[in-house]
């Protein structure tokens, strides 16, 4: 015999993923877009990415030795977190603000609740939601392109804002959160996660699909509407965490389907934030979605209702 | 009764059975209203007024009201109360009056001051009852004192004491007050961080946490009607068993 | 609370009985507070009106006046109040108008010279406008821009030179709401002011004749 028959209990088959592969994977993913949102924004924003990082690892750790969690700072998930925060904040924000954005994101929404895994809404999102609610002006301040710190410019989706070439959409050529602007680099980042296996593409497309065809519907612009306001960003990297998703193919469409259409209510009503807050809320519905879409067991025959 | 016991009617409303972070109850003008300080000691004031008051006269006249019209008989006495102090407030206090808005006739419905009504002035003489009331305004205003002072602090950077004495505290710092804090979402999150700070104190004192749900671990096991009409159904299955 | 009694206190008489006392009492407790502290309310409700009409405005009297007049292409009958000094003479003009900001209206008291230039503005209200952002409109530095304006001033991001006003950063529906109610202020004395000057012109010329006839006569 070649084979040597394991005894002991299932699984029998594993696959090399590590939670920390998996996190290494989403970093060199949003590589491209951070890059760029560097070279565009100038130095502030590799300040706001670098201190992002570096102070959700730091929250990790402590929080972990308060409560008496096992430090699990190796696994990447903190400097995953950290980088999505920085890419959803202006290059202009303090500092001491994003780190209070971290505090939120680490200390209240995962570790106050049991870590990874048990957080009931992404850490990322809410975070930015936190930041915004506390500090408007700061949060909607945007600066022009390769302009240093002084000139401030409309994103897209203001009412005024004028209009933007296509390839100015695609690229990333307006202004907005240091990682939301470029679609073309998110979208290769996406790709790359698709191709390894992390995620799966129905989320993404379901939600932009939905929120392009709603925009469509309605008589705005689709591709102003895909392109900006961070959608790209949210929907292939935070609407797709694991913990905060539906487990089902089923699941992840009503999902997907859902944020896009509180996506294009509340942006036809205050003409900001709604791709986060629509994440927000719908990661609040997943138990509900998980329920109503629940594989039946291998043989399971329908019980008679009496 | 010994001294003791009338003292632990007026300690027990402020830190062991304190309505806002043990029983829970006046949950929606806390959340509201701890906006600011003054507001919350305003709200806490009137609140406790009415409080003594209701829980007196509903105590003296407890033998008198029936028990089918108790609850619109004790909302009337309150709501009386209430209109009392709304007419008081208004003419010496306006700015307090400006500031809790529609909040201060709504103390009619705070749950506190029915819950008391219901489970211990109607039960209780009149002197134990004035105690209750007192102590348990006493711990709502504390703890609305608290929550508005650390909201206020985070929400506005400032200590806003009157309409001319201002505190400021982060003014000249360069920092900006993260305003959540003045908002709804602020405030339950102040709240959950209070109760879990009473929770943990608690737990200090060797009060164990509660694993179960049910009356066994309800704070006001002492007075709860519910529990007495049980324990008399069992007491008189227990007589008819020993019966046979 | 406890065992039913023979003559039964649950029964409909009685309880309707009990429940009708408590409701007389109460409400002979209650007529006597307001009969003990509505006079002091009314008080204060009177200094308070007075006291927002001195601080925009300040006078020796005010009296209650009208005017037709068109704003924004819409004929409009507005109410105002004349400020007058100890000898009666109008001094200037109080306007109170408010429009929807971003959450609500945001009343503004507008107090203008007999000039037609603005002595100051008071913002009365802005309860539902976002802190940190339409809150902002209630900030000195904002309302103090529109002292010494008059008509012609224009709202803009930058505020430069001395007839334009600086809006509040992104809050653009609160400034506006602002420069609305500043602006109808305005025009509805410039309206008054019109209707005095051809008064007063009218009553001149009859002035001027009698004069010229005086000088011939030398």
């Amino acid at each position: 015999m070649t084979h040597q028959l394991v005894v002991g209990s299932s699984p029998h088959i594993h696959t090399p993923d590590t939670t920390r592969g998996i996190m290494a994977d989403v970093l060199i993913a949003l590589a491209p877009a951070a890059v760029f949102g560097i070279i565009w924004y100038g130095w502030r924003s590799a300040v706001l990415i670098a201190v992002c990082v570096a102070a959700c690892v730091l929250f990790e750790v402590i929080s972990c030795r308060v409560l008496n969690h096992d430090v699990t700072v190796g696994d990447l998930s903190a400097a995953v977190t950290g980088l999505l925060l920085a890419l959803n904040l202006p290059s202009g924000l303090p500092v001491w603000m994003a780190v209070i954005g971290c505090f939120v994101a680490i200390v209240v929404v995962k570790q106050m609740f049991g870590g990874l895994g048990h957080n009931f809404v992404n850490p990322a999102i809410a975070a930015r939601i936190v930041l915004f609610i506390s500090f408007p002006l700061q949060m909607t301040t945007f600066h022009r392109p390769f302009s240093g710190v002084s000139v401030t410019q409309a994103t897209p989706l203001a009412a005024d804002a004028g209009e933007f070439t296509l390839k100015q959409l695609l690229l990333g050529d307006y202004a907005g959160c240091i990682g939301e602007t470029s679609v073309v680099l998110l979208g290769i980042g996406a790709l790359y996660l698709m191709i390894r296996g992390v995620i799966k593409p129905v989320i993404p497309v379901s939600f932009i699909g939905t929120v392009a065809l709603l925009t469509w519907l309605t008589g705005g612009q689709p591709l102003v509407a895909v392109c900006s306001g961070g959608l790209m960003l949210g929907a292939c990297f935070m609407a797709t965490d694991y913990v905060t998703s539906p487990v089902t193919n089923w699941g992840k469409l009503i999902f997907g389907i859902g944020c896009g259409i509180v996506t294009v209510v509340i942006r036809s009503g205050a003409a900001a934030e709604g791709v986060s807050f629509s994440i927000l809320f719908m990661n609040l519905l997943v138990p509900h979605i998980d329920n109503w879409t629940r594989r039946k067991p291998f043989g399971w025959e329908a019980q008679k209702h009496e | 009764m010994s001294k003791g016991k009338y003292l632990s009617y007026l300690t027990g409303g402020i830190i062991k059975e304190n309505p806002v972070l043990c029983l829970l109850l006046g949950t929606c003008p806390t959340l509201a209203v701890t906006t600011s300080l003054m507001n919350g000691v305003g709200m806490g004031v009137a609140a406790t007024v009415v409080l003594i008051c209701s829980n007196m006269v509903i105590s003296l006249l407890r033998h008198v009201i029936p028990n089918k019209v108790r609850i619109p008989a004790f909302i009337t006495i309150i709501a009386g109360f209430v209109t009392i102090v709304q007419m008081f407030v208004k003419a010496f206090a306006p700015s307090v009056n400006n500031s809790l808005g529609i909040f201060l006739p709504l103390i009619v419905v705070n749950c506190i001051i029915l819950a008391r009504a219901e489970m211990f002035a109607c039960k209780n003489p009149v002197l134990p009852s004035i105690l209750d009331g007192l102590g348990m305004g006493i711990g709502f205003t504390a703890t609305l004192a608290a929550m508005g002072l650390i909201r206020e602090i985070f929400g506005t950077g400032m200590i806003t004491l009157s309409e001319t004495v201002r505190i400021p505290l982060t003014s000249g710092l360069g920092i900006e007050p993260m305003l959540i804090f003045i908002l709804p979402p602020g405030g339950f999150f102040v709240f959950g961080l209070l109760i879990a700070l009473s929770n943990k104190l608690a737990r200090r004192k060797g009060k164990k946490p509660i694993e179960e749900l049910g009356c066994e671990n309800c704070p006001s096991k002492s007075v709860c009607e519910l529990l007495e009409q049980d324990k008399q159904k069992i007491d008189k299955e227990q007589e008819g068993l020993a019966d046979e | 609370m406890s065992e039913q009694k023979k003559f039964s206190i649950n029964s409909v008489p009685v309880t309707t009985l009990i429940l009708f006392l408590i409701c007389v009492v109460i409400t002979a407790a209650l007529v006597g507070t307001r009969v003990l502290t509505q006079p002091k309310i009314d008080e204060l409700d009177r200094r308070a009106e007075n006291e927002a009409r001195q601080t925009v405005l300040p006078a020796d009297d005010y009296r209650e006046a009208a005017v037709t007049f068109t704003f924004e292409d819409e004929t409009v009958n507005g109410a105002y109040l004349e400020a007058l000094d100890a000898s009666g003479k109008v001094i200037g003009y109080l306007v109170k108008k408010g429009y929807k900001g971003y959450g609500g209206e945001i009343p503004v008291m507008v107090g203008v010279r007999a000039d037609g230039t603005i002595e100051r503005i008071k913002i009365l209200a802005a309860d539902d406008e976002t802190p940190g952002l339409g809150r902002k409109v209630l900030e000195k530095d904002f309302y103090e821009q529109y002292t010494g304006k008059s008509s012609g001033v224009t709202m803009d991001k930058n505020g430069t030179g001395d007839t334009a006003v600086r809006s509040v950063t992104s809050a653009t529906y609160s400034s506006k709401a602002v420069h609305r109610a500043v602006s109808y202020a305005l025009a509805l004395t410039d309206a008054v002011r019109s209707e005095k000057t051809d008064d007063e012109a009218s009553s001149e010329t009859e002035n001027a004749q009698e004069g010229e006839e005086g000088t011939e006569h030398e």
